[in-house]
């Protein structure tokens, strides 16, 4: 049910970075039973299924959130010594490109999002932490 | 938890913001090698580096090297100093293989200061000797299999083959790294796991972007550690 969910929720989102989201949480689907033994807690389909979901939109809010920090680091690196512009490959990845602000916009709007939906706080938790947490 | 509230959020998200999507999608190797260089950067100065950078002569902007082509004195680099050690990071250096003439081109180099030509020379510049980088990263947009680790295994054979020795201690402040923003697949982990009890001195840094969104948290200070 979980992956089913999570292909309807990407559906818009292109090939190659839903197939990552998607890879994430098969591989977090495999571990799940070992995380409950581990946890001590008895398997329960339904919690497995949100912590697969929610593994799922962990790896979509990082891929945004890490390319995002990048941009950001390296353009407030680079600020020190330039005016901040980056260059690559015919590419504009300033502060003052369209990427960047697109970007900041989509970062802006999917933490918005998860913070509405109380998802956030449990995105920051080990997977250990999850299995033990209540997710009713 | 409601997760059809959470579908539905989500889903309104990537529909408002398809074109962001879209170029995140395109943008996802160059930002990867940005990323790899800003996070080898990033861990010289949770070591206590200093860092600048440096832009080639008579510019201003950072010019990321995207290739294997190309001279570096044509491109940017990150110089990380603490004390007296001082270290160049450059983006697809090319270097001597340490056993043979064979050239090869590393994501990430940490060079010697100095090793790296910053004007022509009155020789054909083709690439630094073997001895003056320090150490490398690699980075792939790839879950971590277990022929991508033999592969990694087999560069840092043919470029640094010391770390490979147990019994050759090595003061780095980075082994040879394996960055990816995937996870391990099938029994890669048992595979990586086992080059620590045979003395192999690299890294592995899986899900690469989890590593950066923790920095950036403040919850880690090195996306290798």
């Amino acid at each position: 049910m979980s992956i089913q969910l999570l292909h309807e929720t990407l559906e818009e989102l292109p090939w190659a970075l839903r197939e990552q989201v998607i890879s994430y949480a098969e591989s977090v689907r495999s571990a799940l039973p070992g995380i409950f033994i581990e946890a001590e807690v008895r398997y329960d389909k339904e919690k497995a299924d949100k912590i697969i979901y929610l593994a799922g939109i962990k790896k979509l809010d990082a891929l945004i959130t890490s390319n995002q920090w990048v941009l950001k680091s390296a353009t407030s690196l680079l600020s020190k010594h330039n005016d901040g512009k980056i260059k690559f490959g015919g590419s504009d990845y300033s502060r003052e490109g369209d990427f960047f602000r697109n970007l900041h916009r989509l970062s802006l709007a999917i933490e918005s999002a998860l913070y509405k939906n109380g998802a956030k706080e449990l995105l920051s938790m080990s997977y250990l932490a999850l299995v033990k947490a209540d997710l009713s | 938890m409601n997760i059809n509230a959470i579908h539905t959020a989500i889903k309104t998200v990537i529909k408002n913001h398809s074109h962001a999507f879209f170029q995140l999608g395109s943008s996802q190797s160059k930002l990867l090698e940005l990323g790899s260089i800003v996070g080898t950067a990033e861990h010289f100065k949770s070591l206590g580096y200093s860092i600048s950078v440096v832009n080639p002569v008579g510019k201003t902007d950072f010019i990321a090297k995207v290739g294997t082509r190309g001279f570096p004195w044509n491109f940017s680099h990150i110089l990380v100093s603490n004390g007296s050690r001082h270290f160049e990071l450059h983006m697809n250096l090319t270097v001597r293989s340490a056993h043979d003439q064979g050239v090869y081109c590393v994501d990430v180099g940490v060079a010697e200061l100095g090793s790296v030509p910053s004007a022509p020379g009155t020789v054909p510049w083709i690439c630094i000797d073997n001895h003056h980088l320090h150490s490398f990263a690699e980075a792939k947009k790839l879950v971590i299999y277990p022929m991508l680790l033999a592969q990694f295994i087999g560069i840092v054979h043919e470029i640094k083959p010391e770390y490979l020795n147990p019994h050759i201690i090595i003061n780095s402040q980075l082994p040879p790294t394996l960055i990816s923003i995937g996870h391990y697949s099938g029994n890669s982990q048992n595979i990586a796991a086992s080059f620590v009890t045979r003395g192999f001195n690299i890294l592995i840094a899986e899900n690469f972007d989890h590593r950066l969104s923790m920095v950036n948290l403040g919850m880690k200070s090195s996306p290798f550690t």
